[in-house]
């Protein structure tokens, strides 16, 4: 179910905000086998539905997420709810504050029903976390869910709650959104607090929803963008006026011909609908993408090289917080220097175009284990492939959406990426909204 | 492989996807000019806030 179906049956009164979480909780118990949760919250998740019950009872009604069950990657603080960052080193965290995002949500009506999994520290593309277990992508458990807001994609995916959160410092919101087949959107930086989010990269991360459809996602900046209420989509079936940027280079080169089909099929089908199709030349993303690296690498491990005790992390991810460290501070600040100068160099596009339409990952999701992938005659790392058509929206810090076009020979989703402009979610989720039925 | 090994073989790992990074990088930081400077990308939505 969606939010809006949620909301039909708890405002006609055909079920109570108590029962729709015990019957989530029940599903998760009977469904969850993907390892979606770290940590379930039952008791206090029952405790606020009979709160939201009451409420409604005597006419308070906080809006379309009241009762709604949600889920937080288990990054974001919640107060008396340990918060492991999927590592080690936060096993016995337990915060004493909420982080904003999760009171914001609360105040509008939301149901924290537990915690999810996700890669180690955010820091990777598979979710594979050697601490808390696999995630498992419900579409077909043999492949990775993409990461690493894994568990709240899997979550959504296996249908056991409308919408969770996520953050995206590299692609953690989008490569799990293009794996499984659902919503994700990375808003524009700083759109979104991340005031109490155990942070990878101060410059990079993003935080945003992951739904099972564009008014999910919608519905959930409503209530924790930082200007809020602004998220009202309207059932517009046209793209008249809409000048589409289709990217001239990079976006489309190395990418599987099932992917790049499928894409070019639903750009298609807003060209159908009324929308101007232009093909745009592109700053070098190659170079903006190596720019976002270093300064990723460098801030991650500004974070973590103090630790010192490494046993406290996996192989995999103290092998990048390692190049961090031996990358110089001259090199960070000349990375941040080249942000601005990529950052003027990208504005220029959006005098030519209103949105950007690209695959969102150039593959579906790779098997579990699988360390490379086969992208027609190349191979290519399962990170540095999940991660390539994603990484310069972080470092430019713009709105990017990815939603699901179709599906491959495989019977795993592709994913269809839409980029704007700053402080454009808005109008990218109208796009996005307007898109969907046009995909089936 | 011995403790060792498996230390010079994560050593040398790192090294060259540093370089490799590095290869891409030295030249657009040697393209920079005096006026290209940090944007001041911080806002005050990081700062953890009494509450």
């Amino acid at each position: 179910m969606n939010i809006h179906e949620i909301e039909v049956l708890l405002r006609g009164r055909k079920i109570s905000c108590v029962e729709l979480i015990q019957q989530t909780l029940a599903d998760i118990e009977a469904r969850d086998k993907f390892n979606s949760l770290i940590t379930i919250t039952a008791e206090q998740a029952l405790a606020e539905a009979a709160e939201r019950d009451r409420e409604l009872a005597v006419g308070i009604d906080r809006g379309p997420l009241h009762g709604v069950p949600t889920a937080h990657k288990d990054l974001f603080y919640t107060r008396g709810v340990r918060t492991t960052g999927g590592s080690l080193l936060y096993r016995d965290f337990v915060p004493d504050c909420d982080a904003a995002v999760v009171r914001l949500l609360r105040n509008a009506g939301a149901i924290t029903i537990g915690k999810t999994n996700l890669h180690e520290l955010a820091y990777g593309v598979t979710s594979d976390n050697p601490h808390f277990g696999p995630v498992l992508n419900p579409r077909d458990p043999s492949r990775v869910p993409g990461g690493s807001s894994g568990g709240s994609a899997s979550l959504v995916a296996a249908g056991l709650v409308p919408m969770c959160l996520g953050t995206d410092t590299g692609g953690s919101i989008r490569i799990p959104a293009s794996y499984c087949g659902i919503v994700g959107l990375k808003p524009t930086y700083g759109r979104v607090s991340r005031e109490g989010v155990l942070p990878l990269a101060f410059t990079l991360d993003h935080v945003g929803p992951l739904g099972s459809c564009i008014n999910d996602c919608a519905l959930a900046m409503n209530a924790i963008a930082e200007v809020t209420d602004e998220f009202h989509l309207q059932p517009r079936h046209d793209f008249r006026g809409l000048r589409v940027g289709l990217p001239a280079s990079f976006y489309f080169d190395r990418v599987d011909a099932e992917v790049a089909a499928a894409v070019h099929a639903a750009i298609d089908a807003m060209g159908r609908a009324g929308a101007t199709i232009v093909s745009v030349a592109l700053p070098d993303m190659a170079k903006v993408n190596a720019a976002a690296l270093v300064v990723q690498l460098v801030e991650a491990a500004s974070l973590y090289v103090p630790c010192a005790d490494t046993s406290q992390f996996s192989r995999n991810v103290w092998n990048l917080i390692a190049q961090g460290e031996r990358l110089a501070g001259h090199e960070y600040v000349n990375a941040q220097r080249l942000r601005t100068v990529f950052a003027r160099e990208f504005a220029a596009v959006w005098s030519t175009v209103d949105v950007l339409a690209t695959p969102a990952t150039p593959i579906t999701a790779p098997l579990r284990g699988e360390a490379n992938v086969h992208i027609g005659e190349e191979i290519e790392d399962v990170r540095s492939a999940s991660t390539r058509l994603m990484r310069a929206m972080n470092f430019l810090g713009l709105p990017a959406l990815s939603m699901p076009c179709g599906h491959a020979s495989n019977g795993m989703p592709i994913g269809l990426q839409l980029i704007a402009p700053a402080f454009q979610e808005p109008r990218l989720l109208q796009w996005g909204r307007t898109l969907e039925p046009l995909l089936g | 492989m011995t403790e060792e090994q498996a230390t010079e073989q994560f050593e040398k790992q790192v090294r060259e996807r540093v370089e490799a990074l590095r290869a891409i990088f030295a030249p657009l930081a040697r393209e920079l000019k005096p006026g290209d400077e940090p944007a001041p990308v911080f806002r005050p939505d990081i700062y953890p806030q009494s509450s």
